[in-house]
């Protein structure tokens, strides 16, 4: 069987998983799903018929194994049920917010990218020097900087004080600056350190010093000889950084209003949203797993000694 | 290098340079004295600052532009003033007729948005056939036979159960009158002040005046709701120019946007905090089932401070749990306990609880220790309350250990385990039914319909069932606030089941150029109508 194929098919039991313990991690988290609803549709407590009727209404009263099986049989033929707190269909509330997702996503990854990628390589051909310090510095900072605190603080600067940008919500271009720059920041900082570290690796290498004998200048070096070895790590890293970025920043979509999947499992969570929340462990897992495959089938493109090596021995390459 | 360096530092002190002369603008767009008292703009675009989004879209339960956040495109046949006054809007009168029946009179020339005739056919499909289509029949309790037309403009409405709270419930946003016909989760049709234009779910809903309004004509243009769940995103957006007025600020930034000029109103007590104390708990949750110690507790606590302090001003030391605007002149029934540490000390010798070596109190080798319980609506909205009883409590010999819960319904589930001995909890009173509360979570005589979960660590007993009871037959409010106010003195004076700490203001603050803007007690009924924007 072809491996892409194979690794394919392998996604689907992957996600059943993932989707059985959300499911089971779900229901055993305390509080009533019945009661969360029928107080957010009024903002007072329910009586005890009304939470026994919703329940009833809602198929919560049957044994856990029914209602999971129910739903993975409803799921497959790609109906996800109907979110308990917008009475929406899940599948249209995750169709209409990950795009917003995938705005700031793309965005976010390529900025990290732009930045992280030249200052690693700067970084590692002036080893120790002032710039490679100070990018170490900030590096560190970024990389431990919580992102709600850099977010509160851009948006005094920016939006506040030199009213450069809007605070908060999706509008024109500008609307977009402050949640990618926020989004950016650990992914470029961890990127960056990374891409330092892997290229020092590469650069006093046997085939770098045959390049530079060969009258090769300094940058072609290290761009395509250095920067091609360097890569294969890179893009492992970067792969984890970009799927933590496609399952939503909460913090990031919260704070600057925008409405991506990040603050819908928030809220699905905090309503004990079962269905809500299935679809978007769905969702995630499927991103993390379609990523997964991207970044293998890259690595062939890169290293094609990966390539010869993949189709008899998949499971050696990450 | 040296250039790159130059370069770096240029950078840098353009930036600080631009951050710190930046700090005098704040009011430049914002909180400007408002010394030459522009002219109010008839055509300005008023942009408002609200929490979360939480509309539901589909089916029955559909609420745009009507509940949570009510932006007045719908309107309700009467309405809950400022000061929990239920006054006439789609409904000029109503009377009761005994048994079981409400007869409304509607309000003449009328039109809904879409042209339609408000009258007593198109109120009946409006209002009372939707809410019988919800669980239940809704709070109003409406059933598909419940409405019976007397003529063009007047309609008798029997609820399915014995129902004498019909004009205090019917206020909820819940109950608005959609014209028939119309997807009230796309696009609402109403009667009110406002017109509505758009929804982006999660991010605003913006509506425009509605010129062919029955009544006086709404001050501005258009006005844009937008949704910001973070209250230091909503604060900075007010401080930026963004919007003109926001919802729910944080006590800790009154004094704040004060200094920058901003107006920052409160309502009257709108929401209470109060604590359940749990007198039916099994070890280690069982020493609350002794009175004393209970009534002890309540005495030992300085609600005055609370409210200097935690709470910055901004509540009162409340002694119920129901707003006191809704008791009426029956909230003086409720006498609560005046602070007295030493008798509250003295309370807890004479249960014998000695204190101990370490000031912790001890009876038959026990130490006095007890769990509070935070987490509604979450613990983060109650902080630091929890800390401060925590305090008050060591001040009596009481260890009390805090247990946060990160959501009501982590906090209900172990409410209704009974696993703690005190649950802290802030909550609203949004309709003028002044025994709802009280009788849904404290009764529990042959009319209760309550979860049980609240009565199942607080309910205070026959007595406070028997004081309580002739409020859920009685029409006249009067009577019935007298009803309740004598049984929540049971339940809080006598019984000591409920603790309320104090009765909580909602904040809202606004730019100078905001006028005519009524802070309502409840976030569901705030009135648009008479807002205006000055000089814009």
């Amino acid at each position: 069987m072809p491996y892409v194929l194979r690794r394919c098919l392998l996604v689907i039991p992957t996600l059943l998983g993932i989707s059985f313990l959300a499911f089971a991690l779900a229901n055993l988290a305390p509080g009533n799903p019945a009661e969360q609803l029928l107080r957010r549709l009024s903002d007072t407590p329910p009586t005890a018929q009304e939470v026994i009727d919703t329940r009833e209404e809602m198929g919560l009263n049957r044994p856990l194994v029914t209602q999971y099986v129910s739903w993975a049989g409803r799921a497959v033929q790609g109906d996800l049920g109907t979110s308990y707190t917008t009475r929406r269909s899940v599948s249209s509330e995750l169709r209409h917010r990950i795009p917003y997702t995938l705005q700031l996503t793309v965005l976010a990854a390529m900025l990290a990218l732009a930045i992280a990628v030249p200052a690693g390589i700067v970084c590692a051909l002036h080893r120790n020097r002032l710039f490679d310090q100070l990018a170490r510095l900030m590096s560190l900072a970024g990389a431990s900087m919580p992102s709600f605190w850099l977010a509160l603080s851009l948006i005094v600067l920016f939006a506040v004080r030199l009213s450069m940008v809007p605070v908060a919500g999706r509008g024109g271009l500008d609307s977009y600056v402050l949640p990618v720059v926020t989004l950016a920041v650990t992914p470029a900082a961890v990127l960056a350190r990374f891409t330092r570290s892997t290229m020092l690796e590469v650069l006093d290498d046997d085939y770098m010093r045959t390049a530079r004998a060969k009258g090769l200048t300094e940058w072609r070096t290290v761009l395509g000889h250095g920067m091609r070895n360097a890569l294969v790590p890179l893009l492992t890293a970067f792969s984890i950084s970009l799927g933590h970025l496609l399952a939503g920043a909460v913090i990031v979509e919260t704070i600057f209003v925008w409405p991506g999947v990040g603050k819908l499992a928030l809220d699905a969570i905090s309503n004990r949203d079962y269905p809500m929340i299935q679809g978007f462990v769905l969702y995630a897992g499927a991103a993390f797993a379609g990523i997964n495959l991207l970044v293998d089938l890259a690595y062939g493109a890169i290293d094609p000694r990966i390539s010869a090596a993949g189709s008899s021995a998949s499971g050696l390459r990450r | 290098m040296r250039t790159f360096r130059r370069l770096a530092v240029v950078l840098i002190m353009a930036l600080v340079a631009a951050a710190c002369g930046g700090g005098d603008d704040d009011n430049d767009s914002a909180g400007q004295t408002d010394t030459s008292q522009p002219a109010v703009n008839t055509n300005a675009e008023l942009k408002v600052g609200f929490v979360d989004d939480q509309y539901v879209l589909e089916g029955v339960d559909a609420s745009l532009g009507a509940y949570p956040l009510n932006t007045n495109v719908l309107e309700t046949l009467t309405y809950l003033n400022d000061k929990y006054e239920v006054v006439p809007r789609l409904a000029e009168r109503w009377e009761f007729r005994a048994p079981n029946t409400w007869r409304f009179f509607l309000r003449k020339g009328v039109k809904f948005h879409d042209g339609q005739d408000w009258n007593a056919q198109n109120a009946k499909a409006a209002i009372f056939d939707r809410v019988a289509a919800k669980r239940g029949g809704g709070t109003i309790k409406a059933g598909p036979n419940s409405v019976a037309i007397v003529d063009e403009f007047t309609l008798d409405f029997t609820p399915t159960v014995g129902n004498v709270r019909v004009p205090e419930q019917i206020v909820h946003p819940n109950n608005a009158a959609v014209a028939p016909g119309t997807d009230p989760g796309k696009k609402p049709v109403g009667t009110g002040p406002f017109k509505f234009v758009e929804y982006q779910a999660k991010e605003r809903i913006v509506v425009e005046r509605n010129d062919a309004y029955w009544g006086e004509k709404a001050q501005v243009a258009r006005i844009s709701f937008r949704f910001y769940p973070d209250s230091n995103a909503r604060l900075l957006a007010l401080q930026a120019g963004d919007i003109d007025l926001a919802y729910q600020i944080p006590r800790d930034d009154v004094k704040g946007l004060k200094d920058k000029g901003f107006t920052v109103a409160n309502s009257t007590v709108g929401a209470y905090r109060a604590v359940y104390l749990n007198q039916f708990g099994e070890a280690p949750f069982d020493i609350l089932k002794d009175v004393n110690v209970r009534k002890a507790i309540a005495t030992g606590i300085d609600r005055k401070a609370l409210v200097d302090g935690v709470l910055v001003g901004l509540a009162t030391p409340d002694q119920t749990f129901v707003p006191p605007g809704v008791l009426g002149r029956s909230a003086s029934e409720v006498k609560g306990f005046q602070f007295d540490l030493n008798k509250a000390k003295a309370m807890l010798d004479t249960a014998g609880w000695r204190a101990g070596s370490d000031g912790i109190r001890e009876k038959a080798g026990r130490k006095l220790k007890l769990v509070l319980v935070s987490g509604f609506p979450s613990a983060e909205a109650l902080r630091p309350t929890p800390v401060f009883l925590q305090s008050e409590m060591k001040k009596l010999g009481i260890d009390l250990e805090i247990q946060e819960r990160p959501d009501s319904a982590s906090f209900q589930a172990l409410m209704a385990e009974k696993k703690g001995d005190l649950f802290i909890e802030e909550g609203n009173q949004n309709d003028a039914n002044v025994g709802f509360l009280p009788v849904l979570l404290l009764y529990t005589g042959a009319a209760s319909s309550g979860s049980g979960v609240y009565q199942g660590i607080s309910a205070p007993g026959p007595t406070f069932n028997s004081l309580i009871e002739p409020s859920i037959t009685e029409p006249d409010l009067a009577k019935t606030q007298l009803s309740v106010g004598k049984a929540l003195n049971e339940a809080i004076t006598e019984q000591a089941t409920v603790l309320p700490l104090a009765g909580i203001f909602r904040i809202y603050a606004m730019k100078s150029t905001v006028r005519g803007f009524v802070p309502h007690p409840s976030f569901l009924n705030v009135s648009w109508l008479g807002v205006s924007v000055a000089g814009r």
